[in-house]
């Protein structure tokens, strides 16, 4: 089975963590995200019209930049899932800023946004608005929330999809 | 006004000096000011910690502070962490000595397994000491699984052996690991590459070589010795040399190409055996060839001690059975001479000397045997000659020997009397004979009597 490495990057607290303790096959070596500072997990998933792609999902842990050793966390991913927390403006901010320090280091990598913790209506603060706003840019939004599971698994799968058709054309 | 004032007023120096004065005041202010701040410093920092922000304002500053200092000199971060991890790696290590010394102690003290008598064999066999022998054994050790990863993506190339440890362990996410931990090591240590990076996993021990494309990860058994590692990096060297592009381009593919699959399937092969027959002489098979030979002299030896001991216990009995028969005595007997030896007096009469050795055990050439006569004055003999002498004995007497004396009994005629008459007077008997029991025959009128010239 062909595999690629995916990035799961944005600010603290967010929901990185959880969203992936959502969507992996198991839980792999968590005590290892506060000593090294990246959680491996693996989940293999099958995209409709193409071959099974089995993920290796790096959770960076949290950063509003990216230091010398988180870039090389990042380096040699297929693609990348940047995550907002909706309750949090600048959440948005930051994670517009690394796709950028993404971009400067490693070129164009397909990637999109998880708009996180979408089951949080009332602290809201980040609008569907301001979302459209960024599809229009041509970004890749999905709204989930990792503690009711609304759209992780869905969401995973349309990256999942893209890489899969890209490393169909790849070598 | 005097000149100098004059002067003064024409280089503008005049007009500053208030201003001069106003910044001294504030130097002085300030300076003065120092010592009340820094006093207060501290409580107003604890009296706002609390606050939100405080952490704020610090925090920027904070991060940058600690930033730029790693990043100046990551070797402070070594050495601030230092005296934390130093004491868990020097207890690490001598946990593992200890434990290395206990199977040690365990081996020495196995006593008499088959194992250790054959370890014994080979210290006496190869002249190395017992202890280096059990150390050589002991410190055995296997490539278990090896994993070859990408370097820039921490994807699984390909992998190996048996799955250690829990086989669910998706090897995929180890191998990402593996490489997050590499990095992080590197990135800590300001060092570019990792010469070898080390870690216990339970029972077996993991090496991580690092490649300019490409990681190798060895899950090793037992004790390897250092010099594997070199051998490991001349291997990994020459994977990079064969499969240099492929494994720069590795982005995941399926498949390995076969010729690295191999290459790597090799590094399975690799255990202390093969290291330690290499500078061994003679070669292995003249192991077993060896053994045997020597169970065979053993044997030899063996046999040869039994031989002995049977050979000396036939000789005495030979000597015993000779002391007992009348008539031969033993002169000389050279049980180390090959035949042995043996000298003998033997009396015409007595036994024959070659039936007595034959039937003591010693056939035909397996003794050496000179025997001398000679006149034996034994009872037994003495009786003999007699018996000999006065042949054929009438039907009625009987020559028997008695508490050392001959006794002739019966009843005999006239002329057989004369007969022993003349003989006892004539021949020297060393015994007593005793004739008291005899009696001549009545003479009856019909037996002719024949003169002695006619018998
Ligand atoms: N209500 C809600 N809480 C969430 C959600 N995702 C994460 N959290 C909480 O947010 C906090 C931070 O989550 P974590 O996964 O550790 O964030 P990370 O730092 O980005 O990895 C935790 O207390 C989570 O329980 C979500 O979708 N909804
Ligand atoms: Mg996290």
């Amino acid at each position: 089975m062909k595999s690629v490495k995916v990035c799961i990057l944005g600010d603290f607290a967010v929901g990185k963590t959880s969203l992936v303790r959502r969507f992996v096959d198991e839980a792999f070596s968590e005590r290892y995200l506060t000593t090294v500072g990246v959680k491996i997990d693996t989940k293999t998933v099958h995209p409709e019209g193409a071959e099974p792609i089995k993920l290796v999902l790096w959770d960076v842990a949290g950063a509003d930049e990216l230091s010398a050793l988180q870039t090389s966390y990042v380096r040699g991913s297929a693609g990348f899932i940047l995550v907002c927390d909706l309750t949090r403006r600048e959440t948005l901010t930051t994670a517009t800023k690394l796709k950028s320090e993404v971009a400067a280091q490693f070129g164009p990598v397909p990637w999109c946004l998880f708009a996180n913790k979408n089951d949080l209506t009332e602290e809201r603060e980040i609008d569907d608005m301001a979302l459209s706003e960024l599809t229009e840019d041509g970004w890749i939004v999905h709204t989930t929330s990792a503690k009711t599971g609304f759209n992780v698994e869905s969401a995973v799968l349309a990256l999942a999809s893209r890489l899969s058709i890209d490393a169909g054309r790849s070598p | 006004m005097s000149n100098v004032h004059r002067l003064r007023e024409l280089l503008g120096i005049e007009a500053d000096q208030a201003t001069m004065r106003e910044q001294g005041r504030r130097v002085a202010e300030s300076e003065q000011r120092m010592p009340d701040v820094a006093e207060v410093l501290p409580d107003a920092i604890r009296q706002r910690s609390q606050d939100d922000d405080m952490a704020e304002a610090l925090r920027e500053p904070v991060s940058k502070a600690l930033h730029e200092s790693v990043t100046e000199n990551p070797h402070s971060l070594v050495e601030i962490l230092f005296p934390v991890m130093g004491p868990a790696i020097r207890r690490s290590i001598a946990e593992t000595l200890r434990a290395a010394l206990e199977g040690l102690n365990q081996s020495l003290a196995d006593g008499f397994s088959l194992r250790n008598l054959r370890w014994r064999l080979e210290a006496w066999r190869t002249g190395v000491p017992f202890r280096e022998v059990v150390l050589r054994h002991t410190l055995t050790y296997r490539v278990a699984e090896a994993l070859l990863i990408n370097k820039e993506n921490g994807l699984l190339i390909c992998r190996v052996g048996e799955m250690t440890d829990s086989p669910g362990m998706d090897r995929d996410a180890v191998a990402a690991m593996l490489t997050a931990i590499e990095d992080f090591v590197a990135d800590s240590t300001g060092e570019e590459e990792g010469e070898l990076s080390s870690a216990e996993l339970g029972e077996r021990v993991l090496w991580v070589l690092t490649g300019p494309h490409a990681r190798l990860a060895l899950v090793l058994e037992g004790q390897p010795p250092l010099t594997l590692r070199i051998t490991l990096r001349d291997h990994l060297a020459v994977i990079h040399q064969d499969h240099g592009t492929y494994l720069y381009e590795f982005s995941g593919q399926e498949e390995a190409p076969a010729p690295l699959i191999a290459k790597l399937e090799k590094l399975l092969k690799f255990s202390a055996q093969d290291q330690q027959e290499a500078v061994r002489r003679p070669p292995r098979i003249a192991g077993p060839i060896l053994l045997l030979l020597l169970v065979a002299g053993l044997g030899l030896v063996g046999h040869w001690l039994y031989r002995g001991q049977q050979q000396k216990q036939q000789w005495a009995a030979l000597e015993a059975q000779i002391a007992s028969v009348p008539g031969i005595v033993w002169v000389e007997g050279l049980i180390d001479r090959k035949p042995p030896e043996l000298r003998l007096l033997a009396d015409p009469l007595a036994d024959s000397p070659g039936e007595l050795v034959r039937s003591a055990g010693y056939g035909d050439g397996d003794l050496a045997l000179s025997v001398t006569p000679f006149v034996s004055a034994e009872p037994e003999i003495e009786l003999r000659r007699l018996v000999k002498a006065l042949a054929p004995l009438p039907q009625a007497v009987t020559v028997t020997l008695r508490d050392g004396s001959i006794v002739i009994a019966g009843t005999a005629d006239r002329y057989w009397f004369r007969q022993l008459a003349a003989h006892l007077e004539f021949a020297r008997i060393n015994v007593p004979v005793d004739i008291t029991g005899l009696q001549q025959t009545v003479e009856s009128p019909d037996s002719p009597v024949i003169p002695d010239e006619e018998r």
